[in-house]
């Protein structure tokens, strides 16, 4: 397992952060193309999603239904706003929690589920919710999905900054609480071993729980803030094809269980796909392949790699 | 009473059949080898779509299925060979492995063969009428062959001397290395022996619906959650689960809506799965 | 009052019968060795005994509290901890980070300063002062099975059952070992201690259970159980022989 610790010193690790969010929040309104800013606004919007998946994997919940908890809170901020005219800030707050509130539901009939069960299980339950908002096209609009939802702004630069500012709240929040809270170690210790773990007093469903809880609580988060930004919402939010698809894929690329990994990946992604336009045909095949030989070659994702880059880059400097 | 049809009845159970016998190749693999191979759905898609290939290209229809069968079995065997067997105990990433294969599975059929509906060529052709009763033979043979199939697989590992390697080593991989038994081979044996039997129930299933580059999700969803509600390794049991998700799907789709049919009998057997995680028939 | 009471357990996998109604008492401040052949349901009984599993039939009473149906970290919390034949270290932790484990799970309300202390005298009692830093998956067996040990110890359990603590390793290992469980014991603590073989408990104590098929055939003294023809012939056709 990878730890980010151990592989930078942390001045570097905080200096190094700091100048990419000075960059970040400086460079691109500066360079005023629109579509620059409609990249990473979506990159920022995965990354939140990419982060939420990770979570679960520092309790050993690998979810290949993920797009379910994103799907659901899109679908929930649509709704909220079409029909019951709810204002977008309102819609997006009460989708999260309804989201969480399911995630929280969920972790009962989970609770025995291991390994391929729990994986599974959840992408039964993501095709069951992608059908049945298929099916009731009365509310959900089927095929077509719902369309018409309020912005928070139609300004570029005022919807980068939205999901900037909220995807990096959400890194802060989950990293610490992933790596640097009194729960890290308790969840270091669950996924090397459950059993043992429960053998000196850790109530192991409790943590999963906590991740269960803040993964899909996060993904809603993602789901709304997407469905607000494209401002139509369909099926594709909720399958797993494509959507737990790029997850899975981000997280893969970007590195496991290290939070900002996962992050990175959905940047990676989302910036990938805008050079593959021109090859619309290719890129799921594109993406799949990368991620399958990222898992074959360098199974600890780029991060690993990005790390000790900027590791030298500081020295260089220092030097 | 409210009074079955008897036309619902016989959907069911033959879908039923059809369902269990897709179910099976996974359930061989995860008994023995030990994983859930999340690309069953998309060797369920080259099955089908090399089935239409060969039809394309003149081949007969049963030629063609049993080129399709034959062909998905070595790809299952290389690819379990190059990807999965070097990873083999890191069981997450097996998943994921799988999951992102069946990925470039769909993709590469969408590119190549392209995103539109295609038919295939059923076995045989025409429909069986009797006493209200409209069922196409396709789907009959289907059924039928079916449990042939899922007949003959149990009895293959019940008595000859592979089968019997194959339990000893499904039992305890260590013991059966002890034993003389190579149980990479096995392991890359049972691959490709699950793949083709998926394969197997592609070609008789395709022809009752559409070829498209997504079908091969559902049943790769529906087969995990047979086998498990089944009873995993259980042959019998997935047939049953099979059937009482046929049955499930085509009552709720005959009384209240198609549509319904399918997610009615998915919650089902995901209660099954949370209730019983051990299957329905497991101890 | 003993501080451990077995009645009458019984568990099965499938259709195995592993164990066949054992009953046995454990008092306050006893050493007490169980022995019998590989298979013959020792591990089952502690992890029966720890909550991992829970017995068909039958009932364990700890501290005068039925513990039947509980889970192990609620045991734990009871003061009733254990380690593992084939050892279970979270393999990505350091040896250090092993032991806080322990101390968080259990839910230590001492101050920081005081988890420190206690974290060294553990370290130090259980000779991995020098390993702390360690991760434990680079760590050879003999200082695995001592981290076993040093785990259970931190979670401030009274009654410690150790799964094989000796086995796989070599004769200075297992002195070392050996004198550790001595400690433990002259401070106060009740302990289980599992051997497939009698020879290492000889010196340790004067209390043994022999465990065959799932059933309890014999208890005495090492000296007297190593004599018994019963035992005896339930190793026959082993290898190693009770002595
Ligand atoms: N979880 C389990 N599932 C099935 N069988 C088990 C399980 N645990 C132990 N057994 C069986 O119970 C018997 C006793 O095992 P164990 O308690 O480990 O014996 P010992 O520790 O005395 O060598 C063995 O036959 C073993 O295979
Ligand atoms: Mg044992």
């Amino acid at each position: 397992m990878l730890r980010l610790k151990s592989l930078a010193t942390l001045s570097s690790f905080k200096i190094t952060g700091l100048i990419l969010i000075i960059i970040m929040v400086v460079v691109p309104p500066a360079l005023r193309d629109p579509y620059l800013l409609h990249i990473l606004t979506l990159g920022s919007i995965y990354a939140i999603f990419a982060m939420s998946w990770d979570i679960l994997m520092y309790t050993n919940q690998l979810s290949l239904g993920h797009s379910f908890f994103f799907g659901l809170a899109a679908y929930s901020t649509a709704l909220f706003n079409s029909s019951l005219r709810m204002h977008p800030i309102l819609a997006i707050i009460a989708a999260v929690a309804i989201t969480a509130i399911v995630g929280l539901g969920l972790s009962i009939p989970f609770f025995k589920l291991r390994g391929a069960y729990y994986a599974l299980g959840m992408a039964g339950l993501a095709k069951i919710a992608t059908l049945t908002v298929t099916a009731y096209s009365d509310i959900t609009g089927g095929e077509e999905g719902i369309r018409g939802i309020t912005p928070l702004t139609t300004d570029h630069v005022g919807n980068y900054y939205i999901a900037l500012a909220t995807m990096l709240a959400s890194l802060i929040f989950l990293y610490y609480t992933a790596e640097h809270s009194r729960f890290s170690l308790i969840f270091r210790a669950v996924r090397d071993d459950e059993v043992a773990a429960k053998c000196l007093g850790i109530v192991v469903h409790k943590y999963r729980l906590l991740c269960l809880v803040l993964g899909s609580a996060f993904a809603g988060l993602g789901g709304a803030v997407y469905a607000t930004y494209l401002t139509i919402v369909n099926p594709n939010a909720m399958a797993i094809i494509p959507t737990t698809a790029l997850v899975v894929t981000m997280g893969m690329v970007g590195g496991v269980t290290t939070i900002i990994g996962p992050a990175l990946g959905a940047y990676l992604i989302v910036f990938l796909d805008s050079f593959f336009r021109v090859a619309e045909n290719i890129r799921l095949l594109a993406y799949a392949l990368t991620a399958t030989l990222i898992l074959l070659l360098l199974p600890g994702g780029i991060i690993r790699y990005a790390i000790k880059a900027a590791n030298y880059l500081i020295r260089e400097v220092r030097s | 009473m409210v009074e079955v049809p008897l036309q619902v009845v016989l959907n069911g159970l033959t879908i039923g059949a059809i369902y269990g016998l897709m179910a099976i190749g996974l359930s061989l693999i995860f008994s023995v080898v030990g994983i859930a191979n999340s690309a069953h759905g998309g060797f369920y898609l080259l099955g089908a779509y090399l089935c239409y290939l060969f039809q394309m290209i003149g081949l007969s229809v049963p030629l063609a299925m049993m080129l399709a069968i034959i062909c998905v079995g070595v790809i299952g065997v290389v690819v379990y060979r190059l990807t999965i067997h070097p990873i083999l105990s890191l069981h997450a990433n097996v998943l994921i492995l799988t999951f992102l294969l069946a990925i470039v599975f769909e993709q590469i059929i969408r590119i190549t063969i392209g995103p539109d509906y295609k038919n295939l060529q059923p076995l045989v052709t025409g429909v069986f009428e009797s006493g209200g009763v409209v069922m196409s033979n396709q789907r009959i043979t289907a059924a039928i062959l079916s449990i042939i199939l899922v007949a003959l697989l149990s009895q293959f590992i019940r008595r000859s001397r592979l089968g019997k390697a194959i339990r000893m080593t499904t039992q305890d991989g260590e013991a059966a290395q002890l034993l003389g038994i190579d149980v990479t081979f096995i392991y890359v044996l049972t691959f490709g022996l699950g793949t083709a039997l998926t394969a197997g129930s592609a070609v008789l299933a395709a022809p009752l619906f559409t070829l498209y580059p997504a079908m091969g999700w559902l049943p790769f969803i529906l087969s995990f959650f047979i086998t498990i509600s089944g009873g995993l390794g259980s042959v019998a049991g997935a047939l049953v689960m099979g059937v009482i998700f046929g049955l499930t799907d085509a009552f709720v789709s005959y009384y209240i809506a198609p549509t319904w049919g399918l997610i009615a009998a998915f919650l089902l057997t995901l209660i099954v799965l949370i209730v019983r995680p051990q299957g329905l028939l497991g101890r | 009052m003993p501080l451990l009471e077995v009645r009458n357990i019984s568990k099965s996998f499938g259709g195995l019968k592993v164990i066949k109604g054992v009953s046995f008492n454990v008092d306050k401040g006893e050493l007490i060795g169980i022995i019998g052949p590989n298979g013959a349901g020792k591990s089952t009984l502690f992890n029966l005994i720890s909550g991992v599993y829970h017995p068909d039939a039958g009932s364990i009473i700890f501290k005068d509290e039925d513990i039947t149906k509980m889970e192990p970290y609620d045991l734990v919390k009871k003061g009733l901890a254990r380690s593992w034949q084939i050892v279970r270290p979270f393999r990505n932790l350091t040896v250090e980070e092993n032991i806080r484990v322990a101390f968080y799970g259990v839910g230590f309300k001492d101050s920081l300063s005081e988890r420190n202390r206690r974290l060294d005298e553990i370290l130090q009692m259980t000779g991995l002062l020098q390993h702390r830093e360690q991760l434990a998956k680079n760590l050879p067996l003999g200082h695995l099975k001592r981290l076993e040990v040093a785990r259970a110890v931190a979670t401030g359990a009274e009654l410690l059952m150790l799964d094989e603590p000796f086995a796989g390793l070599r004769v200075d290992e297992i002195k070392g070992l050996m004198h550790l469980v001595t400690v433990l014991h002259s401070i106060g603590l009740t302990i289980l201690i599992i051997e497939h073989v009698v020879r290492s408990l000889l010196e340790l104590t004067r209390r043994v259970l022999v465990l065959h098929e799932g059933r309890l055939i014999k208890e005495g003294t090492p000296e007297e159980v190593r004599r018994d023809k019963m035992v005896i012939e339930a190793y026959l056709g082993e290898e190693s022989e009770v002595a």
